[in-house]
């Protein structure tokens, strides 16, 4: 594949060349005596870094891995070592060298998982299967603002988007605050935003709509986590000429569903068209998921169970979520914890609501919900709130023991490095 | 009277009346079920002790017997607070 040498990305305001001649690594890898050829795992806080980094793993063929320095911990140390990484720290200038360095292989890309659902791991992908997006691009001209955590999966989408698709633009941050992800892009003049469903309901709260509209956004990508029919609707309204899209992807199964209509979830008619080879390929079995990827890892090849929950409804399969963590039991009864949410984050006072399972005596399990309300709501509606919004997902078919219990009323959206809140 | 009762009072209104089932006072002795008190809210109740209290009910304390009126849920609350 070829270098989209004239894309740009921007820190601030100020553009760099898509270009590996500012590496750091170069230098330390010169000062410390260490031959190419091995495998590297490369940390910094500096988000420039490591994208330059992986400019240079592109060009010298490395067989490498980027990761953000606060996300980096000692498990995911003693697992690089083990498997022979050199670790480098662009920011210290320090190495770390295995007992028994491993030599590189061509096409590596490696990255590690959220951890959403248990400890990261590491997952193999190559060049190939993470430029996902080309088709889609093609012919436009965008300002992406990058709003993933360095060396995640989505976070390689972008970067390798604006390595090799001609036209993409970049913004990188120094920050995991979102409103200051925000002013970033308002300062490079971005023009397409991809980032979770959190990201934007934090910032519908934090910053307002008002503020919003000043981007003028001709493309908007959500992802990493369930796409909802209100938040469609909501950046459909702040957003009128942009065109909306929503991704169902992992790290392991690669880009799996791309959904541009602007409804929740994918067509029913989507299961089992398989005369596309170069498609992803989707299935139901016992009410989960599973994906067969073009741009799946090298280690999962083929069918890949994604474990979340699916339900039909009006011709869409709309993904319910995690299939262990969306059940809540109350005395027997079983409830959907995304079901209860969506109801209570349709009505018009709440931006963000999250809903879990609590232990409790006698009946096992009761439904607990974290709320944050539109900035802007009357002080005698926040004072009344759980009775108003009890009654309201009565309105709205939650039967009694759907009904959460306890209710707490959070100042902002929860946001972890991830940009993600769910669970 | 049992030592928590007045907190256990004013908490089995606030469940109550959240679900608009009942708006008036509710008495020491009035019978669960002529409250629309159920085991859901008695569950939830505890949570909101615990919470209140910053203590666990100990539950393995309590000689389970049947709990049919308001009086018996506080009597049941205090000794499940009980070291």
């Amino acid at each position: 594949m070829e270098l989209a040498t004239a894309n740009q990305f921007f820190i601030g305001s100020k553009g760099y060349s898509m270009s590996a001649k500012q590496s750091v690594l170069s230098e330390i890898l010169i000062i410390n005596n260490i031959e190419r050829g091995y495998k590297l795992a490369v940390i910094s806080e500096c988000s420039k870094n490591l994208l330059v980094t992986v400019l240079e793993f592109y060009c010298n063929q490395s067989d490498g891995l980027v990761i953000d320095k606060a996300r980096f911990d000692s498990p995911m140390q003693d697992k690089l070592s083990n498997l022979g990484y050199y670790i480098i720290d662009l920011d210290e200038k320090k190495v770390s060298i295995p007992r028994v360095p491993s030599k590189a292989t061509r096409d590596s890309i490696a990255i590690f998982t959220s951890g959403t659902t248990g400890q990261p791991k590491l997952i193999q992908h190559s060049w190939k299967t993470l430029v996902t997006c080309k088709k889609q691009v093609s012919g436009q001209s965008y300002c992406w603002l990058v709003t993933y955590t360095a060396g995640t999966y989505a976070w390689y989408q972008m970067i390798t988007m604006a390595m090799f698709c001609p036209g993409q633009g970049i913004v990188l941050s120094h920050s995991q605050n979102p409103e200051e992800i925000w002013s970033s892009g308002l300062k490079a003049g971005m023009t397409a935003v991809s980032s979770t469903p959190t990201f934007w309901r934090y910032l519908f709260v934090k910053l307002g709509d008002n503020e919003l509209i000043k981007a003028k956004l001709k493309q908007i990508t959500l992802g990493g986590e369930t796409v909802t029919q209100n938040i469609l609707d909501k950046l459909a309204t702040l957003f009128p000429k942009a065109k909306i899209s929503h991704i169902y992807a992992s790290t392991e199964a690669g880009v799996g569903i791309v959904v541009h209509d602007k409804q929740e979830g994918f067509p029913l008619e989507w299961l089992g068209d398989n005369k596309n080879k170069k498609r992803s390929q989707v299935k139901i079995e016992g009410q989960v998921l599973w994906i067969k990827s073009p741009y799946a890892s090298k280690q999962f090849n083929g069918w890949y169970c994604t474990g979340d929950r699916v339900s039909l409804r009006n011709c869409r399969v709309i993904i319910d979520g995690r299939d262990a963590l969306d059940l809540i039991n109350i005395g027997g009864n079983k409830a959907s914890a995304k079901k209860i949410q969506d109801v209570i984050a349709s009505h018009k006072s709440v931006a963000w609501c999250r809903v879990t399972a609590k232990k409790a005596p006698f009946v096992g399990q009761i439904v607990s919900a974290d709320l944050v309300l539109n900035s802007g709501v009357e002080e005698k509606i926040v004072c009344n709130f759980e009775k108003i919004i009890t009654e309201y997902c009565k309105d709205n078919e939650l039967v009694e023991w759907m009904i959460p219990r306890l209710w707490k009323f959070l100042e902002q959206v929860p946001i972890d490095n991830n940009l993600k809140s769910e669970l | 009277m049992a030592k928590n009762t007045e907190k256990v009072l004013g908490l089995i209104e606030v469940i109550l009346e959240r679900q608009g089932k009942f708006t008036d006072q509710v008495e020491i002795q009035a019978s669960l079920q002529s409250i629309g008190f159920r085991s859901l809210d008695f569950s939830e109740l505890c949570i909101r002790m615990e919470e209140d209290t910053g203590r666990e009910l100990n539950f393995e304390a309590v000689q389970i017997r049947k709990i049919e009126t308001v009086s018996d849920v506080c009597k049941f609350i205090d000794l499940a607070l009980k070291e």
